[in-house]
């Protein structure tokens, strides 16, 4: 049996969403707030770092989410989410490093700076120091600090920005030679990039691949896959876009500007 | 029937850790290379030939069949896949995801570890005797803003930069992992066999004890101590790291990392206590 610890808007829960999806495989969940659930002392028994997704299957605990794509994909592997050659199979993994090394403290930083600043602020400082500072990961709390303090003044944004560019100048690099990221077939490399892509657009940063029609038409045929349709837009109820909406203010001009001056 | 000798080329540099792990693999698998040296000190990672393999401008890169592999952890992996007898990586899904699991708590937080404490003890004391342009010229190289922020930080701070605290605490995280992995009485952290789990470790282990470094974290930890002297015994250790350091290199670690030894075992304690207390507060 397989059972998913997870939550709709994290990132790393929705590629393993999509995988699941894509390999047809029924899952038990556990939804998470992530308003402090992560952290209970029961749940950090299974996930030590108090962060989603976390799967279990026949009572293996298998976490984080890059290792998960590759687990599934191993586990179950029909139809195929790694390609066959190493040396495609090595850019999947790079797309899966890019992330876990760079990407996703930079969407952390990103989504923390605008949609998820509102609920902190208001609260008091003590109060939502103590929440974040519930996280073992000591480097991500201090992202999150300064970006709840800072919004997008923060001195982590520029970087966060650039690391953005990054990866959709290697989608446009990578989608000159086939509709997916690593060729002809969809991969765990577009299970892994479909959620950050998603999150910029939520955020209203979809600009950022104004001039990549390659990356742009990819958005538009993964987006509209069954398995994606499933995994992350029928799951999102009210509660899940509503931090999304009314984004105030509109963080695209002050993106803009930092994308020019780097 | 003639031998097929896979062509394989790999970009390095003396004494990188990342490039210890690749040959470690090269030589349990039994795969011949060849070397081509980059020269760190020279700049030479950010020739723009080499940045067309390399994008980070870092060492290893591995050629083969016209494909620029990077990334050691990547590197080791897709070794295994080309050739894949002796295998290094276990078969099933849930061993794996094991496996990728020790090499991700190595690049993600060990490895930069390694180089704070490294940097401290050994590379510090070389760019001080550079001019302030020079300095900065080395800063300027660093594409990753993070990366260069780590390194002005150690250089300024020394052991005093709370990178290398960070460092400290990830390789307290990493070997206490170890020493409770290992207690079911395994003999490699996979189990029986030996595997890239180990691979990753091992550079690491080795730095750390080439500074004088390692029993600040092993020393109360018998199962590390044990697996760190198997896996010294095997004969690819010597080959990939021990055979290709020269007797004034090893003499120029050991003084280099004596010198920061007793404030790095300072820190360490400070540290086991304030986790202990945190741990405290948890329960």
């Amino acid at each position: 049996m397989l059972e998913l610890y997870h939550n709709i808007n994290s990132v790393c829960a929705q590629k393993v969403r999509i995988a699941l999806a894509e390999k047809a495989q029924p899952v038990k969940e556990h939804l998470l707030t992530l308003q402090g659930d992560q952290n209970d002392p029961a749940y950090m028994k299974l996930n030590p770092n108090g962060v989603v997704p976390t799967l279990v299957h026949d009572g293996n605990v298998i976490v984080e989410s890059s290792l998960i794509l590759y687990y599934i994909d191993e586990a179950f592997p029909d139809p195929p989410l790694m390609p066959k050659t190493p040396a495609a199979r090595h850019r999947v993994r790079l797309y899966n490093k890019l992330i876990d090394e760079y990407m996703h403290n930079a969407c952390t930083i990103m989504t923390f700076a605008t949609a998820f600043r509102p609920r902190f602020l208001k609260m008091s400082r003590e109060q939502w120091l103590a929440e974040i500072n519930k996280a073992p990961l000591k480097r991500r709390a201090e992202y999150k600090r300064s970006v709840i303090e800072h919004g997008l003044d923060s001195e982590f944004v520029i970087d966060a920005v650039i690391q953005h560019q990054k990866m959709i100048s290697w989608m446009a690099e990578d989608l000159r030679h086939g509709p997916y990221l690593a060729g002809d077939a969809f991969t765990n490399a577009d299970c892994a990039v479909i959620p950050y892509i998603l999150r910029l657009e939520l955020l209203k940063l979809g600009a950022m691949w104004q001039r990549e029609p390659a990356v742009a038409d990819w958005w538009t045929r993964v987006r509209d896959r069954p398995s994606v349709k499933a995994a992350i837009f029928d799951r999102m109820l009210e509660t899940d876009w509503a931090p999304f909406r009314n984004l105030a203010p509109d963080p695209w001009p002050k993106v803009q500007n930092l994308l020019k001056a780097a | 029937m003639q031998e097929v000798r896979p062509m394989l080329k790999l970009f390095t540099a003396h004494n990188s850790i990342c490039t210890q792990k690749v040959f470690l693999t090269l030589i349990e698998k039994g795969l011949p290379w060849e070397s081509e040296y980059i020269d760190l000190f020279k700049n030479e990672q950010y020739r723009p030939e080499y940045l067309k393999l390399n994008p980070k401008g870092v060492v290893p890169t591995l050629i083969h069949e016209g494909h620029a592999i990077v990334e050691s952890t990547l590197i080791c992996e897709y070794l295994d896949q080309s050739f894949p007898q002796p295998s290094l990586v276990p078969a099933s899904a849930f061993e794996r995801a094991q496996m990728r699991r020790w090499s991700k708590h190595i690049d993600e937080g060990v490895f930069e570890a390694t180089r704070e404490i490294s940097f401290s003890a050994m590379f510090r004391d070389k760019m001080k005797a550079m001019t302030q342009e020079q300095r900065n010229g080395r800063y300027r190289n660093i594409g990753d803003p993070g990366r260069r922020a780590r390194m002005i930080s150690t250089y300024e701070l020394g052991c005093g930069s709370p990178f290398v605290e960070q460092g400290i605490f990830a390789f307290e995280k990493i070997f206490g992992e170890m020493e409770e992995c290992l207690s079911d009485g395994r003999s490699w952290l996979l189990g029986e066999n030996f595997s890239l789990a180990d691979i990753n470790v091992i550079p690491f282990a080795a730095r750390l004890d080439y500074l004088t470094l390692l029993d600040v974290w092993i020393k109360d930890r018998p199962l590390v101590a044990a697996w760190w002297q198997k896996a010294k015994a095997r004969p690819s250790f010597s080959e990939a790291i021990a055979e290709f350091l020269k007797e004034d290199q090893i003499r120029a670690m050991a003084a280099s990392g004596s010198r920061i030894k007793s404030e790095i075992a300072a820190k360490h304690a400070e540290i086991l206590k304030t986790r202990q207390s945190a741990l405290g507060a948890v329960a």
